[in-house]
């Protein structure tokens, strides 16, 4: 009686380590496929903007899923690719784009939201000081961490700004095991902002 | 393995998932409290009172209002003007039925006055006000915000919880405990 217990233990958690295991793995080949599709985009953009001056709009909006830039942050070596939208399946891929947030670098609040246990999981090293950089098809923007706050899970944390800001935002505690019952707050502003070439 | 342990595995998989939904309602309950200021149930229903029947008098005797600001001579008769220092109840208004009403409740305007501050307090406090007092759930049946899913001015963080790491470890307990049991 004990050892089939024993197996039946063993085999659910066997399934509960695949299922783990998938989502881990189909993460990262979301996050592979979004950097290749983000290359090509760059490139296609590379040549757009050497045939055209047309001036790039004020205001960018994002199709659900659509990638919308990089972002690079050099202290805790953290280069990934943002997607618009902060649902499981965009977040499985990558760092998520709040909609209806300003997008980076332009003016107004941009936020940027991703899990603790993967693609954010270094963001509890970040001080005040250290350095962001985002890119996306119209701007590349490099940003100074101003803020940092740790707020409760329902705690209004997200406000609007005349003026270009980045917000990054995860769970926490980075390493809690269960759904973390906070958020980390971080708040950039731009530190220069020269166009895209 | 054979079909006598399957309500074995069924049993397994039950508590994997109360445990699961345990862990999710312990999170949630330590979240701090919202502080509870003292509230005096007398006074807010008495607030609630005076509020209500002061806007009646306002709203009854708004065209006196706006004539008596705008300057328009208006008839006196013989009833004594309103007396209070409340600068809305020392409006020259004839002194009707309506107006009558407006200065018996001259004092009340002041004192709603005061008591719309203390409503700006109790939500600033994070308590309803007097008219939501009513019709406000017990804390109990709140139910919890939704996600964020769209930026709005004052919206939480988006909910990047994950529990990936809690399953993981939770498979690996499993399998653990199950060698355990086959190896007795």
């Amino acid at each position: 009686m004990k050892r089939a217990f024993g197996a039946a233990l063993i085999a659910v958690g066997a399934a509960l380590l695949l299922y783990v295991g998938y989502r881990y793995v189909s993460g990262a080949y979301e996050r592979d496929a979004a950097r290749t599709a983000w290359a090509a985009l760059e490139a296609h953009n590379a040549v757009a903007s050497a045939s055209s001056l047309t001036a790039a709009p004020t205001h960018t909006t994002y199709a659900a899923g659509a990638l919308v830039g990089r972002l690079l942050i050099p202290s805790v070596r953290l280069d990934e690719v943002i997607a618009e939208g902060v649902g499981d399946d965009e977040l499985d891929a990558g760092p998520g784009h709040l909609p209806g947030s300003a997008s980076p670098g332009e003016p107004g609040n941009a936020v940027i939201s991703a899990h603790r246990d993967r693609h954010f999981h270094s963001l509890g090293r970040l001080a005040i000081g250290d350095t962001v950089i985002t890119e996306t098809r119209t701007a590349r923007t490099t940003w100074v961490i101003t803020g940092r706050k740790i707020v409760g899970r329902y705690q209004p944390s997200l406000f609007p700004s005349l003026e270009p800001e980045l917000t990054l935002t995860t769970c926490w505690p980075i390493r809690y095991v269960g759904p973390a019952p906070d958020r980390l707050i971080l708040t950039a502003k731009p530190l220069v902002t020269p166009p895209r070439a | 393995m054979s079909f006598k342990h399957i309500p074995l595995l069924v049993c397994a998989l039950v508590a994997l998932t109360v445990t699961a939904i345990a862990g999710a309602q312990f999170t949630a309950a330590v979240v701090p409290p919202r502080a509870k200021a003292k509230v005096d149930t007398t006074l807010k229903q008495d607030s609630v009172r005076r509020a209500t029947v002061a806007l009646a008098a306002r709203v009854v005797d708004m065209k006196k209002w706006v004539d008596s600001a705008a300057g328009v001579s208006i008839p006196r008769d013989s009833a004594p003007p309103a007396k209070s220092s409340d600068s809305l109840a020392a409006v020259k208004a004839p002194p009707t039925k309506d107006s009558v009403i407006l200065a018996r409740n001259a004092r009340v305007r002041s004192d709603s006055a005061a008591s719309i501050g203390t409503v700006e307090l109790h939500d600033s406090t994070g308590l309803k006000g007097p008219d939501s007092a009513k019709t406000a759930p017990p804390a109990s049946s709140r139910k919890a915000p939704e996600d964020t899913k769209k930026f709005a001015s004052g919206a939480p963080a988006p909910a990047t919880a994950s529990m990936l790491p809690f399953l993981a470890i939770a498979g690996v307990t499993t399998i653990l405990a199950g060698a355990a049991l086959r190896k007795h």
